[in-house]
């Protein structure tokens, strides 16, 4: 096997595997060939077959069989079709030496015997004279009365016609058996068709003759005596084609393959026969159907053919194309199929096995749920879906203009659009999912990064810092620096432990390290409390000095926040005990509240140790504005006027965390809310009361190496709380900019600076912000970006904006506006 | 500070809840050495438990932690934990002591420890039988003693009213009755409130009183020691 066949075998199997695990597309190639089988699809596809039929190209004129026609306008008195008037034509129709004369008349019953006589003596005479029959039900009628029973055997056909369920007609009678006579069908003489005759004997004269199929004996067929070559007459089953239990589809039938075109036979006037006006040269060695019409109420049979009479009787050139055939047309198309299909071998429409046809529509489906499955872009198996759907109504056009093959084409293109767009419309979604899958996954890998890094800070980094204050602070111990080094081995050690462990109860906070597991399905103000005294066991600086403390927990309603949250906000309030331990040295009085107010609940971590030196924001100040913002709550750390901090973070009891919501837009909808410094790794919340955040600018600040800040000896921040409700976020952000511009002024500028007051101080209405050094002072006054941001919010805030030298030395920058203005231009706004 | 003696009865009776046999055992000849104060009752599911109390009205009630709610089911440390935590609601003045291999596992309620107002012990079952008797009659005598499950490294841990009381004792010398008026509680919520501070600072009355010193005095005198008053 050559590999590329083999690859593209093991790719089908792939692909067929794929499809299997979506039935649908199965199913639906079982439901359209059932529905075909119930017959849903008959109409469609007979229809189809019409459409096909009639846009085909123009044929040209038909060289083999003539049309004459009678004019006999029935509401006229003066009906000119008599017995003797037909055989005036018809003596004068056979001097012209036609091949066969068919006369598709109907002269059952007559008045006049003696043109009686005449036309049956003309049909005696001549073997090449054929007549017609209505021999099926309804209503028959009889050839010509009198008529010798050989001449009725052999040149009279029936040319009864077929009606499909529609109403229209697409099959003609090859031959049928005559009705009534016996019981059984095969034992009653058998009546070929006006048509076939009319062709068996033009055919006879070119040298073929009508056989029998030897393959199936039913078929009729016609031999050519020089080349003993077949050509079969396609014989109608009940189900051929687009039928499906077609009843009326009675003992031999075919489909009518007429000449498409409006151009197709040569149709002379009896008169101008008659009156030698018409050359009858044009009959000579001709099929000549004789017919009679009203050529002003013409019966036009529902045929997708078009009439050749339209054109001829139109003048105005607006013609009417579809309306239909006049019967002699019917009888001329019949007989013309026959006849080309023998000599010249234009196709008659032939049907395929209704297993193939299935096969087909099986085929068609799988190719349609391929196409949907094949690429890995969606537009492409669009784009391949809607090209094979017309490749198929392409091909099977073709085949039935060339071949007369007639395919299943209606059902095939459905069950291939429709399984391949169900299907694309699977992989799409499948696709989406996997993509949502994907998102959600590193939704969770990120949250386990989170959390494994805040269990690392809160369990050996704390560890390795407090051993680091005590290293620095000169204890050199060995056996306690070795104790601390072996701990912290164990700590890593059990983060990995934990860490396993938390992945499979979530339940649980876990801290196996202190051999801790708290429940978080426990009511969380006793976790709370679990934690608050596990935490004070711990042996931090903070702590030793500790002489009172209390831990009050509200109860609350905690069963809407799921297991994440609540895990913070262990890690919350176990962060914030931890820093004071760390921190806040000397604190003497712990107070740890848990309080319900309305529909929010606080807690509160109030020591009254130093308070945090370094303002530098850690992993820890990170957590707690993560913890904020996941739940909509406000987080505050504010030193206290005396001596402490207070850590606080406030929530809504009505808060539902959401389920794990795409985060797309939050990072950037929170970079909007904070106030940002990338290059020093501060990120603050411009949410929180705006004291709180110059306080925490100063600090971050101050951390910076630059010349102003090396001799600071004494600073200073103090920053009374003002109504900052009515700033706008953009306002509050600029407020920082510039208190962190004058800060870095002071120490770009301020060398030399040993005391630093940063004062934002509230009086009679107007707020002042203020940076006071007592530095060397810039010496240039250009007015740089900073200034300039001065300026316009002053503008803005409809304040003042000052910066005075200071006779000392030094510089005063100051920032005052009014508070009832900003509220005013909130309101505004 | 006193227990509530059932009424028409000068004994107690002791309600023992333990599934454990050896345990059980133990418990035994500790409370042997009661002698005749008491009638022993033994249950060994928290369901029984809960009947006797309704019926009985126990001088004290001891409790192991880990117990099961029925005989079929497995004894557990979470039922015995909220079966506690429902006993010290419906019955705030019942005295409770609690021996326990884990009793670690009552920090969780150490604040509604905090506000039960009858006698409240926990023994480790590792400890003495001599200590695990001392804190079964403190128990029936209504103190507290929950030492074991407090950390102790940092300061002192104590409610604000406590404090209160504190202040007012100490500071202003008020007794129990004004206290009492000025925190706007009843007297015997101000007595449960020594009974926490006595706990609190390591106080133990008994001895306290049998060495004959004033329990208000000494408690004042500790409290300054550790910085609770100025």
């Amino acid at each position: 096997m050559s590999p590329i066949l083999k690859n593209s075998l093991s790719k089908l199997k792939t692909l067929l595997q794929k499809s299997w695990e979506w039935h649908v597309g199965y199913v639906l190639i079982g439901a359209f060939i059932s529905a075909r089988w119930l017959g849903l699809f008959s109409s469609l596809e007979l229809s189809t077959l019409d459409f096909f039929l009639r846009y085909r190209p123009s044929e040209n004129l038909d060289e083999h069989v003539v049309i004459v026609l009678i004019d006999s306008s029935s509401f006229q008195d003066d009906r000119i079709t008599t017995d003797r008037y037909l055989v005036r034509l018809l003596e004068t129709v056979l001097t012209a030496n036609p091949n066969v004369v068919g006369l598709n008349i109907f002269r059952e019953q007559t008045t006049d015997e003696d043109g009686r006589m005449q036309l049956i003596n003309l049909f005696e005479i001549h073997d090449n004279l054929i007549g017609i029959q209505k021999s099926l039900p309804p209503n028959r009628i009889f050839p010509l009365q009198g008529i010798s029973s050989d001449v009725y055997e052999n040149q009279f056909g029936l040319n009864d016609v077929v009606l499909d369920q529609d109403g229209r007609i697409r099959r003609v009678f090859i031959g049928s058996y005559l009705p009534d006579r016996t019981s059984t069908t095969e034992d009653n003489p058998f009546k070929f068709s006006f048509s076939l005759i009319l062709a068996e004997k033009y055919l006879k004269h070119k040298g073929y003759s009508l056989e029998n199929l030897p393959s199936d004996p039913a078929t009729p067929s016609f031999r050519s005596r020089d080349t003993r070559k077949y050509t079969k007459i396609p014989r109608l089953k009940h189900n051929s084609g687009g039928y499906i239990r077609e009843q009326n589809i009675a003992d031999v039938q075919t489909l009518l393959n007429f000449r498409s075109g409006i151009n197709t036979f040569t149709i002379l006037d009896s008169e101008d026969l008659l009156n030698s006006t018409s050359d009858l040269e044009k009959l000579a060695g001709k099929v000549v159907i004789v017919g009679a019409t009203d050529p002003f109420f013409p019966n036009f049979l529902p045929v997708s053919a078009s009439s050749n009479l339209i054109e001829e009787n139109d003048e105005g050139g607006e013609i009417i194309p579809r309306l239909g055939i006049i019967g002699s047309e019917l009888e001329a198309h019949s007989t013309s199929q026959i006849i080309n299909s023998v000599l010249h071998g234009r196709p008659l429409i032939e049907t395929i096995p209704s297993l193939v046809e299935d096969a087909l529509i099986v085929t068609a489906g799988l190719i349609g749920i391929a196409g949907g499955m094949l690429f890995q872009s969606t537009l492409r198996s669009a784009f391949f879906i809607i090209f094979s759907t017309l490749l198929t109504i392409a091909i099977c056009c073709l085949l039935l203009m060339i071949f007369g093959i007639w395919i299943p084409v209606t059902p095939m293109t459905f069950v291939l659009a429709t399984s391949g767009v169900t299907y694309l419309r699977f992989s799409y979604q499948s696709q989406r999912a996997a993509l949502y899958e994907a998102q959600r996954l590193e939704a969770e890998r990120r949250k386990a990064i989170e959390r494994t890094f805040d269990t690392i800070h809160a369990g050996p980094l704390q560890r390795l810092s407090s051993l680091l204050r005590a290293v620095k602070d000169g204890r050199n111990d060995r056996n306690f620096i070795l104790g601390e080094l072996r701990a912290l081995n164990k700590e890593i050690r059990e983060i990995g432990d934990r860490l396993r462990q938390e992945a499979m109860e979530d339940a649980y906070f876990v801290d196996s390290g202190r051999g801790i597991k708290l429940d978080l399905n426990h009511p969380m103000h006793e976790v709370f409390y679990e934690i608050y005294s596990i935490c004070l066991q711990k042996d931090l600086p903070g702590f030793h000095s500790i002489k009172v403390r209390s831990a009050v927990f509200d109860p609350f309603n905690c069963e809407s926040l799921d297991l994440e949250v609540k895990r913070k906000l262990c890690w919350f309030l176990q962060e914030s005990l931890e820093n004071v331990g760390k921190h806040a040295i000397g604190t003497t009085r712990l107070f740890v509240t848990g309080k319900r107010v309305d529909k929010d609940y606080t807690i509160n971590v109030d020591d009254n140790g130093m308070g945090i030196q370094s303002s530098h924001i850690g992993e820890g100040t990170k957590l707690f504005y993560r913890i904020e913002e996941e739940l909509k709550g406000k987080f505050l750390r504010i030193p206290k006027p005396s001596k402490g901090t207070i850590c606080q973070l406030t929530w809504s009891l009505s808060f539902r965390s959401k389920k794990a919501a795409p985060q797309y837009s939050r990072s950037e909808a929170s970079d909007y809310l904070c106030f940002k410094d990338s290059r020093r790794n501060i990120r603050l919340d411009l949410n929180c009361p705006i004291h709180t955040l110059f306080y925490e600018i100063c600090h971050s600040y101050l951390q910076e190496d630059l010349p102003g800040f090396r001799n600071i000896e004494t600073c200073s921040f103090s920053f009374d709380p003002c109504h900052s409700e009515a700033l706008t976020v953009e306002l509050r952000r600029k407020l920082c900019i510039c208190l962190k511009e004058s800060l870095e002024n002071v120490g770009v500028h301020a060398i030399g600076t040993t005391r630093l007051l940063a004062t934002g101080t509230l009086s009679g209405g107007s707020y002042t912000l203020s940076v006071e050094d007592n530095g060397v002072g810039a010496t240039s006054f250009e007015i740089g970006q900073g200034t300039k941001l001065f300026y316009e919010l002053e503008k803005t805030l409809k304040g003042k904006y000052s910066r005075i030298s200071k006779p000392t030395g030094g510089f005063i920058w100051k920032l005052t506006w009014p508070l009832s203005d900003i509220t005013k231009l909130s309101h505004r706004k | 500070m006193t227990s509530q003696k059932p009424s028409g009865s000068d004994r107690n009776t002791v309600l023992v809840v333990e599934d454990h046999p050896t345990t059980l055992a133990g418990i035994h000849s500790i409370l042997k050495r009661f002698g005749d104060k008491i009638v022993v009752e033994t249950l060994t599911t928290l369901e029984d438990a809960k009947k006797a109390i309704q019926k009985s009205q126990p001088g004290l009630i001891v409790l192991d932690l880990q117990l099961p709610e029925t005989p079929d089911e497995n004894a557990s440390t979470e039922t015995g934990i909220q079966f506690l935590k429902d006993l010290m609601q419906s019955h705030p003045y019942l005295n409770i002591a609690v021996h326990t291999s884990y009793p670690d596992a009552l920090i969780r309620i150490i604040p509604d420890i905090d506000n039960h107002r009858g006698g409240f012990t926990v023994t480790s079952k590792d400890s003495s039988t001599e200590k695990a008797f001392e804190r079964f009659s403190a128990a029936l005598q209504g103190y507290t003693h929950t030492r074991d499950i407090r950390s102790l490294k940092a300061g002192l841990e104590l409610k604000p009213e406590w404090l209160s009381t504190l202040d007012l004792a100490c500071k202003n010398g008020y007794q129990d009755r004004a206290i009492a008026k000025h925190l706007h509680v009843s007297e015997s919520m101000v007595r449960n409130y020594w009974s926490k501070i006595y706990d609190v600072l390591g106080i133990y009355p008994e001895d306290e009183k049998g060495e004959g010193r004033n329990l208000r005095i000494v408690t004042c005198i500790k409290a300054r020691d550790e910085g609770l008053v100025d």
